[in-house]
């Protein structure tokens, strides 16, 4: 069957939406742009793309194969298309997850954090490294069920449009329906913050409740404003050198590492491992912070 | 087709507005000031004293020891923001009122420091000389130039 795909007719949407934002935030609205992150964002897509283009064939055999031992025989009906939407977001809340959790597919996801901007470009700054992280195979459960390739493809597309919106900060909140069944600009700010409070929390794609489900849904707090970015915010707007910085970080981890268990370590253990615990992972700094607070409190 | 042109014509459209008002727009600084987003950044950082650079491009600040320094580096329209301690930097050169430090950091692999006087890039010199490499100290020690000084 063919059918459209959701990314290519959203993209001349998507732009304008981005031109509209940043008049907007020229003419003094809550956006915030600078003319080099947003260029780093927009290349950064490009690059996503091309990388996409170069991989796509090689994911495609591999989900065929993959379809070929499918449990159920899915047809093109309405309802398996709501379906695989629901089943795929899920797959990407896990994806997500794992991102932030395993510095080997953090590698690859941190591009996405990388601006210390929120703004509608920082949505287009995505991965070109999603197929060395292996990202792909969490698709592949739908097609092993037995959803078609093709509408495999179609609803992870819709998926990728529906979290481009969340993407800003001139929508403040939704009514309060909306925002616990869906994922808003509001639950998406607090994903992109580094405030030890918010650190590790909603990877919802589309769902929110996900994150309400897994236990890992965090409010934004009106008090507590987003500041946006890494841990360690990278010190270049170069495009190879945001592309790849994690990667590099892995190799000198790796080739400097004394045991097996430390090589294992710095792939696969959360990001800001290190064997001496010297370094700071997202749990340590949000230790550090709670025991600040409790300080604080009881001066 | 016509879908691929619209595309195209608005990522061109998009690029030229952005070049645009990167150059027309004056850039707003973020309103934190750098010690506030030091202290944000680094939970355990307990600031003893700070120094803002020529200009107020940078800010470093001086932790609970000689050796546990941070820099919040100005970049765009915020900051970066990183802390130093023992045998972190490769070099250090220091020459009238500037100061340039490398370290093994790929995004940022060094920062050249403006002070207002050589009084004060000296007094930093010598307390970055307490975050330089082992060898590099000896180095510097060898040669009579206490931490590379030209």
């Amino acid at each position: 069957m063919d059918l459209p795909k959701p990314v290519e007719i959203a993209t001349p949407f998507f732009i304008l939406l981005i031109i509209i934002e940043m008049v907007a935030a020229r003419m003094g609205g809550r956006a915030k742009f600078e003319a080099r992150d947003t260029m780093t964002s927009l290349l950064m897509g490009f690059g996503s793309t091309i990388a996409g283009v170069l991989v796509g064939g090689m994911i495609a055999v591999m989900g065929y194969f993959v379809y070929q031992y499918r449990l159920f025989d899915i047809e093109f009906a309405l309802w398996a298309f709501v379906i695989a939407f629901i089943l795929d977001d899920m797959a990407y809340y896990w994806l997500h997850r794992i991102s932030h959790r395993v510095r080997w597919f953090w590698a690859s996801h941190v591009i996405h954090h990388s601006s210390q901007h929120y703004n509608l470009t920082t949505a287009l700054r995505q991965t070109w490294t999603g197929f060395i992280s292996l990202n792909f195979l969490f698709r592949m459960p739908l097609l092993f069920i037995g959803f078609p390739w093709e509408m495999v493809v179609f609803v992870s597309g819709l998926n990728l449009v529906g979290q481009f919106w969340i993407h800003t900060e001139a929508i403040d909140r939704f009514p309060r329906w909306f925002e616990f069944i869906m994922n808003t600009p509001s639950h998406h700010r607090v994903h992109h913050a580094t405030n030890p409070k918010y650190l590790d929390s909603n990877y919802a794609g589309v769902f929110i409740i996900w994150d309400r489900m897994f236990g890992t849904f965090v409010e934004e707090d009106r008090e507590e404003k987003c500041r946006y970015g890494i841990v360690r915010n990278l010190g270049t707007f170069n495009p190879l050198k945001v592309a790849f910085h994690e990667w590099w970080g892995i190799i000198k981890d790796v080739t400097s590492a004394k045991s097996l268990r430390d090589i294992l370590g710095f792939m696969f253990m959360p990001p800001g491992w290190s064997p001496d615990g010297s370094r700071d992972t997202s749990e340590k700094i949000k230790e550090k912070w709670r025991k600040a607070q409790q300080a604080e409190e009881s001066a | 087709m016509l879908l691929k042109l619209a595309s195209l014509l608005a990522i061109f459209a998009l690029v030229a507005l952005n070049y645009w008002l990167g150059r027309s727009g004056k850039m707003k600084r973020d309103k934190l000031p750098a010690s506030k987003r030091i202290a944000l950044d680094l939970i355990d950082f307990k600031e003893r004293r700070g120094q803002a650079l020529k200009g107020g491009e940078d800010y470093i600040a001086l932790g609970a020891r000689d050796d546990d320094i941070a820099v919040a580096h100005s970049m765009g329209d915020g900051w970066v923001v990183r802390r130093f301690g023992p045998g972190q930097f490769d070099s250090l050169h220091h020459e009238d009122t500037d100061i340039e430090l490398s370290f093994g950091d790929f995004t940022l692999p060094r920062l050249h420091l403006h002070f207002d006087s050589e009084a004060q890039a000296q007094e930093w010199a010598t307390l970055f000389g307490n975050c330089l490499k082992e060898e590099q100290k000896s180095k510097a020690l060898e040669e009579e130039k206490p931490y590379g000084l030209a």
